[in-house]
């Protein structure tokens, strides 16, 4: 009798799976939720001949709508994942050793198959690994230490004015 | 009048960087006392950025401060008022930061960027990384509601390669007349143009050292100077440009060698930009 063929599917294919877009737009609301407003994110996406690329931008209205880029995710114009996460850092020397080196093989081969450069970054080949790539990203403590150090110059702000309205007449 | 310096220091040269500290400090307090700068941009600096604003006071031309900012990898020093130079940008990689700058008669938008260099990126991806500093440009100006923009740095290209001159990238063109038009419309798509000054300074027939770095490779094409060190002008405020110059006397010595290259060995193989504005 033959042997019973097996499922080789992976067990957590779903149905139900968003697009980098997606996910980042819903961040983008969450931030100015949880901030009260004082931060907002904005994600704002390029497109060239054959690459998609969206920006996350955190956004200060306080201090003059300064914005600093604290994520970007790339991937080809006909698949959203793999998608390429590149993330912000205060110190952002270029790091042969670092992730781009860990997968320099397997980008590699898809860029000679695919007879193309491939974007910077940690590449994502699924709506879970990007979540995590983004939740890594936005937890980090270079991009917590902007977040604090934004909302604490906004809050200066607001509250010299505060002060300069209960000083005047 | 406002007068810009720029300046890749070399700093990640890091073995030779202790023994030129001196001098470097040196040249740059010389080109502040002697060239009334304004703002000081550097790329590739290690200095801690109190030394050099102690440095600078020092010399009696106004108290200088480091503008702040969260990225490292451009300093930028300013004897303006504190809150007439303000940042509004700051790209993820630090490579693009754009600055405020209130005159009297007007504000601008200064942008100072490091260009990823031809070592480790080919013309492509410079192109393509090209394209993303442009798009935060154009961002920031619409942010700011004007394009009264100069982009001052080490872009890493020379003013003819793609990134720098197509349209999509930085789109800078050689003439004040071909900016002026403000846009070009390239496959449907308008693109914003800027004025790219430096062409007129390119080798031994105009004023000034031939070009803003040398560097000189065994391959079958060697310019041996390269442009890269450069000042980019919306055409907004092209007109304002009274004074371009590639440094090569800092008002006190000289910033080249006996055979009129860069003193790499104890400067920096680029040499300091300068321009004035009359804003």
């Amino acid at each position: 009798m033959a042997t019973a063929i097996p499922d080789l599917w992976a067990d957590d294919i779903k149905v139900n799976v968003a697009t980098p877009l997606m996910i980042l737009r819903t961040q983008e609301g969450l931030l100015a939720q949880k901030t009260k407003g004082i931060l907002r994110g904005q994600v704002a996406t390029t497109t060239t001949d054959k690459w998609i690329q969206h920006q996350l931008d955190l956004i200060a209205p306080a201090l003059q709508n300064y914005r600093i880029t604290l994520l970007r995710a790339s991937h080809h114009k006909d698949a959203v994942y793999p998608v390429y996460v590149e993330t912000f850092r205060v110190s952002p020397e270029r790091d042969i050793a670092g992730p781009v080196a860990a997968f320099a093989g397997t980008a590699s081969a898809i860029q000679t198959a695919m007879n193309m450069k491939l974007p910077e970054g940690e590449p994502a080949h699924s709506e879970d690994e990007f979540i995590q790539l983004v939740r890594k990203a936005l937890q980090s403590g270079d991009a917590r230490a902007v977040i604090e150090s934004l909302i604490a110059r906004s809050n200066e702000i607001h509250s010299g004015e505060a002060s300069a309205e209960s000083a005047s007449p | 009048m406002l007068s810009m310096m720029f300046w890749n220091l070399r700093g990640h040269q890091v073995a030779t960087w202790p023994h030129r500290t001196t001098t470097l400090l040196r040249s740059i307090v010389s080109c502040v006392t002697h060239l009334d700068v304004d703002l000081l941009m550097f790329a590739e600096s290690a200095f801690a950025s109190a030394n050099v604003e102690a440095e600078l006071t020092r010399c009696g031309r106004g108290t200088f401060r480091v503008a702040p900012s969260l990225h490292r990898r451009i300093q930028v020093f300013s004897r303006l008022a504190e809150t007439d130079v303000i940042i509004r940008y700051d790209s993820l990689d630090g490579r693009l930061t754009v600055w405020r700058v209130l005159r009297a008669r007007s504000e601008l938008l200064l942008a100072v960027m490091h260009g990823h260099g031809k070592r480790h990126y080919d013309a492509l991806e410079q192109t393509l990384l090209a394209t993303d500093i442009r798009t935060n440009i154009e961002r920031t100006e619409d942010a700011a509601g004007h394009r009264r923009t100069v982009l001052i740095g080490d872009l890493n290209m020379h003013p003819f390669d793609a990134g720098v001159a197509a349209a999509g990238a930085l789109h800078a063109v050689m003439t004040r007349d071909l900016a002026d038009r403000g846009e070009r419309r390239v496959a449907g798509q308008k693109h914003r143009l800027f004025y790219n000054p430096m062409w007129g300074l390119f080798g031994d027939r105009t004023p000034g050292p031939p070009g803003s770095l040398f560097y000189s490779t065994g391959t079958p094409v060697n310019y041996y100077w390269h442009m890269v060190d450069q000042v980019l002008l919306r055409p907004e405020l092209a007109a304002s440009l009274t004074e371009l110059a590639i440094l090569d006397y800092d008002g006190q010595d000289s910033l080249v060698t006996a055979t009129g290259r860069p003193r790499a060995s104890d400067l920096s193989d680029h040499l300091p930009i300068l321009c004035r504005l009359d804003v």
